[in-house]
């Protein structure tokens, strides 16, 4: 990837990464756990925002009718549903989580809504990498790709499933909002496994992009549950844990941003000639 | 011009796009399904009926108004 092209896409990806950083730089600088809960519940609410914001421009850049729209349009819905209301909720600060005295049944419901549209873009989007024709690997690789998204599913929301279903069979709303969020957690990680295969099967090319940023938002994601579950267990302290999942959570928001402006780059790039005068160079169709 | 640099050219036209390997596996696997001949022996001829057999996959990809951009590109490069 030293085409100059790449530069743009390359800067995006640094760019990103380095936002990711932020929770750790508002840790540093908020000493008082109930201020640092505050500022990451703004923080979200601005990240949801933000996600949101890159995957429109992608759903907007491409026409109707185009195979991948729907799936855009879907993933900027699942981090915009978030925003109402987290604000309803309230931003109350007690230890390193907001808190509230109000009832969690929208903020439940907004986080399974998400979670459900999130499961659904992923879903169009894989659907339509594979009616692209572009899907050639053999059907023994695909099978392993998602048995080991379903592996890493199971072991990542498996331990929460398992210790909150008892509450959530005797009625408690928010252990209800976790069971299912968790099953979509899991069926998230399994339905967007060609998203990745995309990605590596793209690799070097301008199209690459928009999959590559998905593949790591999901991997942000993945980072964001295994800390959640298996941050006790790895004995980290609860404000390491709490800061590393505000790095996770702010590099799966801030990816799908990159991955949305990066497929509008895409869109509204300029084919131009092979750079190379005998046609073989790497020079090709793509953004100037 | 051979054959083979047919298939070479419109390789290396998409290799920016959908990288060096997809370029190749593509140009194979469209010879192969639009056309049932090997990228071998493509000719310029043919360009046309294998730009009509990457249609749907571009389309998909990049949209439906930067993919004729890059159909047309492929167009021009064998006018």
């Amino acid at each position: 990837m030293n085409d100059r092209r790449h530069i743009g896409f390359q800067s995006l990806g640094g760019l990103t990464l380095a936002i990711g950083i932020l929770p750790w730089a508002f840790s540093a600088t908020l000493a008082d756990p109930v201020q640092l809960a505050g500022a990451y519940f703004s923080w979200a609410a601005a990240l949801y925002l933000y996600a949101a914001g890159g995957a429109a421009g992608a759903a907007f850049t491409l026409s109707p009718g185009d195979a991948m729209r729907p799936g855009w349009a879907l993933l900027s819905l699942s981090y915009l549903v978030l925003v109402p209301s987290g604000l309803w909720y309230g931003p109350r600060g007690l230890g390193l989580y907001e808190s509230t005295n109000r009832s969690p049944g929208i903020l439940v419901t907004a986080g399974i809504a998400s979670g459900a549209l999130a499961v659904a873009a992923f879903l169009l989007l894989s659907r339509a990498w594979r009616a692209s024709g572009l899907e050639m690997t053999s059907r023994a690789s695909r099978v392993v790709t998602r048995l080991g998204a379903l592996a890493v599913a199971i072991l990542l929301a498996g331990p929460d499933l398992v210790e909150r279903f008892p509450d959530a069979m005797r009625g408690d709303v928010l252990a209800i909002g976790d069971v299912v969020t968790d099953v979509l957690d899991g069926a998230l990680f399994v339905v967007a496994a060609p998203i990745l295969r995309a990605a590596l099967l793209l690799g070097g090319g301008l199209a690459a992009w928009p999959w590559i940023f998905l593949t790591s938002s999901l991997f942000a994601w993945l980072g964001y549950d295994a800390i959640a579950a298996y941050g006790d267990v790895a004995g980290l302290a609860p404000r390491t844990i709490r800061v590393t999942e505000e790095i996770f959570r702010t590099l799966g928001a801030a990816f799908t941003f990159a991955a949305g402006v990066a497929q509008r780059w895409m869109i509204t790039g300029r084919p131009v000639r092979a750079a190379a005068t005998d046609g073989r160079g790497a020079g090709s169709a793509g953004r100037p | 011009m051979d054959a083979v640099s047919v298939a070479e050219r419109i390789e290396a036209l998409l290799a920016g796009l959908l990288g060096p390997h997809m370029a190749r596996t593509a140009t194979r696997t469209f010879c192969q399904r639009g056309l049932g001949i090997p990228p071998e022996q493509l000719q310029v001829a043919d360009v046309p009926r294998l730009a009509a057999a990457l249609r749907p996959a571009l389309r998909t990809l990049l949209g439906a108004e930067y993919a004729e951009q890059v159909l047309e590109q492929i167009d021009r490069e064998f006018r």
